[in-house]
């Protein structure tokens, strides 16, 4: 099966500091793919140069053989909108819009009319257990509702990967654990690839495979079950 | 084009949809540009105000038949009189119609008949008032009707229109018909000059401020777009959703301060600055200018917006301040100061006393460079000052740090109040100087035993022995000296004239050691004038009056031999100098005295005896007027010159004050957005007390910066203008101290005010992030 999104080699420094040091992975479709290692590895720079939102220093980007770093501006964004979803530990989430037009915000920036897009974002809300906090701001929900807000907001436009920088980092076990459920079947279900970075081995649990980041490497390990 | 509006439309809904600090950021907004807008408007209404104005005074424009021209149709002859009460002039005109067909001054229906009186509003108000009984007197008419805008100047005139048999009825007096050519008013070329800093100065801060409220919150506006970035928003609609942000806190202070200049606009005409009102109706934006208003407010809104993100890649991971910090260059920065500078300098003297062919465009656009130049110096001086201090307590060092780390916006902000400060300054140093030349004069104060009463000149005979018996019969009076004048006419076409009173009286004109009826004397008053006397004695002339508006020649008369004198001990108005004669001096000559005067002496310490004397005079109506003897208008041009200058001090502290809230709003705003360092910091022990003193060192040091720079250009600026009216170049010490002053309390105020936000920043719960 060949790669759905690939990065060769990848090297990356914020001023003298390097970050990535010649990283690399590999995601095919539908699997769930665990990126871990310690504080300050590399394993966010990874994800985030993965997802077109750093450009590496060298090395290869590649989404359905498309260099990533060749693609304008634009064309990352509209590829954030339509192919990419995303989950951070926090601040993900535009505080001034109800959950609601959060996750329909990727669906109306893509065109969509208001009705269909809150309709389906409705719909996603409900899947993630969420519905009840439709109408409220960001601000006004728990911790464990807002992230599950933000996998509906990732999962609403049927991604092909949705990228997850320590997702449950901000919860409690019980919460990081339903979380991570619904975030992994939504994503099954879907056939959406997920590319997980944590630091606790029960969040990779969830994952079909283990890559280990250390001092900008990375090294494939066999999932911990 | 298409994506315009709905990424518009994101914006807005952006700026409101967080909730209560959303709504209390986008009313901070709205009551900063609204503020803005209000002085906006208000100033755009000044062109209007000034064309209504000049449009009644064309429509009130009196078309007489004038001497020498034949008076036919009906006329209405007029004779326009003025009187004071406690110091406020009242001016009207009596009336009387030649027929049916004469015409209606503008303002009321019809003329008022013989006995009937139009007041206008504030007359009518004054004369109804508890504090105008004593005015009543003076016009016992009956009152028939109100002046009407169309009648008026404004809307505090004290004026009025009087049928009056008396006036008399000949070709000077004939007016045909009301209305003419508007003229443009011309101004004093200090005042000119004062108007143009005044706008530049007053108006500019408000654009600045506008520009700078727009900024608020940019952190958190950079987050949330950030937020957008993440879900695939590009960078060119990320820009268009800001601009939808920056759009609606535009529009929302357009409207606010729209409302509130409606609002006010309803109370100008109970509102008098320097003694001026403003109908209602004359307080309209003129609509080029509102236009102009409507769409730079918002346009100004929207640059502003994108102009702060021009150094900001709003990106999905956050906000990314695009390349390292750049040192601010220099150079640059000068050019505005410099060409500024060098067109005041090409105006020097083209407005002095001399004449010249000034142009206004550099004038204007030279003050407006330099003023332009404090914003772009500040920043550069600001970031050079504090890049160079270290050291100090922790107070100190927070904040200079945080200065060093960030000062654009500091430096933006107190640039505003900079502008205000040098505009004040170079404003109060060209008043203080037009001050000045007038002190030089020779003044005194009025002695308030002495009274003039002047008669009409066209008086018919018997005018003064009437207003003589009038003055006399009151116990009010302690003296009536009656001054009459004679005029001659000799060689070829020259003119020259007598005062003719008894010795009684000519004591109080002259010092005369003995007088006998039948003596002359010649006044020279070297004060005045030490010229020879025109008609030496042995000169043949003859004597002259005016009948009907006409010159009637009268019997010849030879100057005799006089004796020359010097003035009073006490000042005295009438005596300037010239021919002094008793009435046997003309013994023999049927001459129609005219023109006389009434010296009056009354008891200065009766209150309001000025007003009663006025009042017995009262029935005389056109023919007489009285004033003060030594009255001068000096006192009134000092006390103009005062209040002036208040309302320039008023003008420049109100416009401080904007700079104030706009300094406490983005305090305010600094504090909601450092609220997790500041926690942090107070969590781990740094007393509170020292983190408010970082924030007024971090408000006080941009601000003591702005005031020196301020002072200079302000103090430069003034030289400057004071070289092209040519005036003695006098820097308003004072003013400068009580602005700088003003501006240092500015900031222990905004620091104070800021406190508590800063306590409730530094609790226990600001140390939540999400």
């Amino acid at each position: 099966m060949t790669a759905l999104l690939e990065a060769v080699d990848l090297r990356k420094s914020f001023g003298p500091t390097p970050a990535l040091d010649g990283a690399g992975l590999s995601v095919r479709a539908g699997e769930v793919v665990a990126v871990m290692g310690p504080s300050g590895s590399g394993k966010s720079t990874l994800l985030h140069c993965m997802a077109g939102i750093l450009t590496p220093d060298s090395g290869v980007v590649r989404y359905r053989d498309v260099e990533l770093s060749a693609m304008p501006d634009g064309r990352r964004s509209e590829l954030r909108r339509t192919d990419f979803g995303f989950v951070f530990q926090f601040g993900q989430l535009v505080p001034e819009l109800s959950c609601l037009e959060n996750v329909a915000l990727p669906l109306r920036l893509g065109g969509l009319k208001r009705r269909p897009a809150e309709a389906r974002a409705r719909e996603w809300l409900d899947r993630l257990e969420v519905a009840d906090v439709a109408d409220k701001r960001p601000g006004e929900t728990s911790g464990g509702q807002g992230q599950r807000v933000a996998v509906a907001r990732a999962l609403v436009t049927g991604p092909r990967v949705v990228f997850a920088d320590e997702p449950t980092g901000a919860l409690d076990s019980l919460n990081g654990e339903r979380v991570m459920q619904l975030l992994t079947t939504a994503a099954k279900e879907t056939n959406a690839a997920v590319v997980l970075v944590t630091h606790e081995a029960r969040v990779a649990a969830y994952s079909d495979r283990e890559v280990v980041v250390r001092d900008g490497r990375s090294r494939e390990v066999e999932p911990a079950r | 084009m298409k994506n315009w509006f709905p990424d518009l439309a994101l914006g807005v809904r952006l700026a409101l949809g967080g909730g209560r600090t959303s709504w209390v950021r986008l009313a901070l907004t709205a009551v900063g540009i609204g503020i803005g807008v209000v002085v906006l408007l208000a100033a755009s209404s000044v062109p209007t105000m000034l064309a209504e104005r000049n449009d009644r005074t064309a429509l009130n424009h009196k078309q007489y038949v004038g001497r020498g021209n034949a008076v036919t149709g009906d006329v209405l002859y007029l004779k326009t009189w003025g009187t004071q009460f406690e110091s406020r002039p009242i001016s009207g005109s009596f009336v009387l119609p030649s027929g049916p067909g004469a015409p209606v001054p503008p303002g009321v229906s019809r003329v008022p008949g013989v006995g009937e009186i139009a007041v206008s509003p504030a007359l009518a108000e004054l004369l109804d008032s508890p504090e105008g009984e004593r005015l009543r007197e003076r016009f016992p008419q009956r009152r028939v009707g109100v002046i009407g805008q169309d009648g008026l100047n404004a809307p505090n005139d004290l004026s009025f229109i009087a049928g009056d048999r008396t006036v008399q009825q000949d070709a000077s007096t004939a007016v045909r018909g009301f209305g003419g050519d508007v003229t443009r008013r011309t101004f004093d070329p200090v005042l000119s000059l004062l108007v143009m800093v005044g706008l530049v100065a007053l108006l500019f801060p408000v654009l600045v401020f506008v520009g700078i409220t727009t900024r608020l919150a940019g952190a958190e506006r950079d987050r949330r777009l950030a937020a957008l970035r993440l879900v695939g928003a590009g960078a060119q609609r990320v820009r268009r959703i800001a601009a939808g942000e920056a759009l609606l806190g535009a529009l929302a202070g357009l409207v606010l301060g729209a409302v509130a200049f409606a609002g006010a606009r309803q109370f100008t005409e109970q509102v008098e600055v320097m003694g001026i009102s403003v109908f209602v109706g004359d307080a309209m934006p003129s609509p080029l200018l509102a236009l102009l208003i409507a769409v730079l407010v918002p346009l100004l809104a929207v640059v502003t917006s994108q102009v702060s993100m021009r150094r900001t890649v709003i990106e999905p991971l956050g906000v990314v301040r695009r390349a390292k910090p750049v040192r601010r260059v220099m150079w640059w920065r000068l050019i505005p100061a410099v060409l500024g500078a060098a067109a005041l300098i090409s105006q020097a003297g083209e407005m002095g006393e001399r004449g010249g062919d000034v142009s206004e465009t550099l004038v204007i656009g030279g003050i407006l460079l330099l003023m332009l130049s404090i914003p772009l110096l500040l920043p550069w001086l600001v970031e050079r000052v504090v890049g160079r201090l270290h050291g100090g307590a922790p107070s100190w060092q927070l904040a200079v740090r945080r200065l060093q780390l960030e000062s654009g916006t500091a430096a933006r902000v107190v640039g505003g109040v900079a502008v205000v400060l040098a505009g004040g300054i170079a404003l109060q140093s060209v008043m203080v100087s037009a001050e000045t030349k007038l002190v030089d004069r020779p003044t005194s104060s009025t002695d308030h035993s002495r009274m003039v009463v002047s008669l009409d000149g066209e008086a018919p005979r018997g005018t003064a022995d009437e207003a003589a018996r009038l003055l006399k019969d009151s116990p009010l009076v302690h003296k009536v000296d009656v001054l009459s004048w004679v005029s001659f006419k000799y060689g070829e076409d020259d003119y020259t004239s007598a005062m003719v009173a008894t010795c009684d009286t000519l004591r109080t004109q002259a010092k005369l050691d003995s007088c006998q009826d039948g003596d002359s004397f010649y006044l020279r008053n070297g004060a005045y004038t030490n010229h020879e006397p025109d008609a030496p004695p042995g000169t043949e002339v003859t004597v002259i009056w005016n009948s009907d508006g006409e010159q009637v020649t009268g019997p010849k008369w030879t100057v005799p031999e006089y004796r020359e004198v010097g003035p009073p001990e006490e000042f005295a108005r009438h005596a300037t100098s010239g021919m002094l004669l008793t009435p046997g001096a003309l013994a023999g000559l049927d001459v129609p005295v005219r023109g006389s005067s009434i010296m009056v002496r009354v008891d200065p310490d009766r209150s309001g005896v000025a007003e009663d004397v006025r009042n017995l005079i009262g029935p005389m109506t056109w023919r007489a007027y009285a004033y003060y003897a030594d009255e001068n208008n000096q006192e009134d041009q000092a006390k103009q010159f005062l209040s002036i200058r208040r309302a320039l001090l008023a003008g420049s502290l109100a416009t401080l004050l904007l700079a104030g809230a706009s300094l406490l709003i983005l305090a305010l705003e600094q504090v909601r957005e450092r609220r997790r360092p500041l926690a942090v910091l107070a969590a781990s022990g740094v007393p509170r007390g020292a983190l408010a003193r970082s924030m007024l060192w971090q408000n006080a040091l941009p601000l003591l910066l702005s005031v020196l720079v301020a002072v200079a250009v302000g103090a430069g600026l003034a030289v400057l203008l004071l070289r092209v009216v040519e005036q003695p170049i006098v820097i308003d010490w004072a003013g400068v101290g009580l602005l700088s002053g003003a501006a240092a309390l500015l900031v222990v105020v905004v620091t104070l005010l800021s406190l508590p936000a800063l306590r409730r920043a530094t609790g226990a719960l600001g140390l939540r992030s999400e």
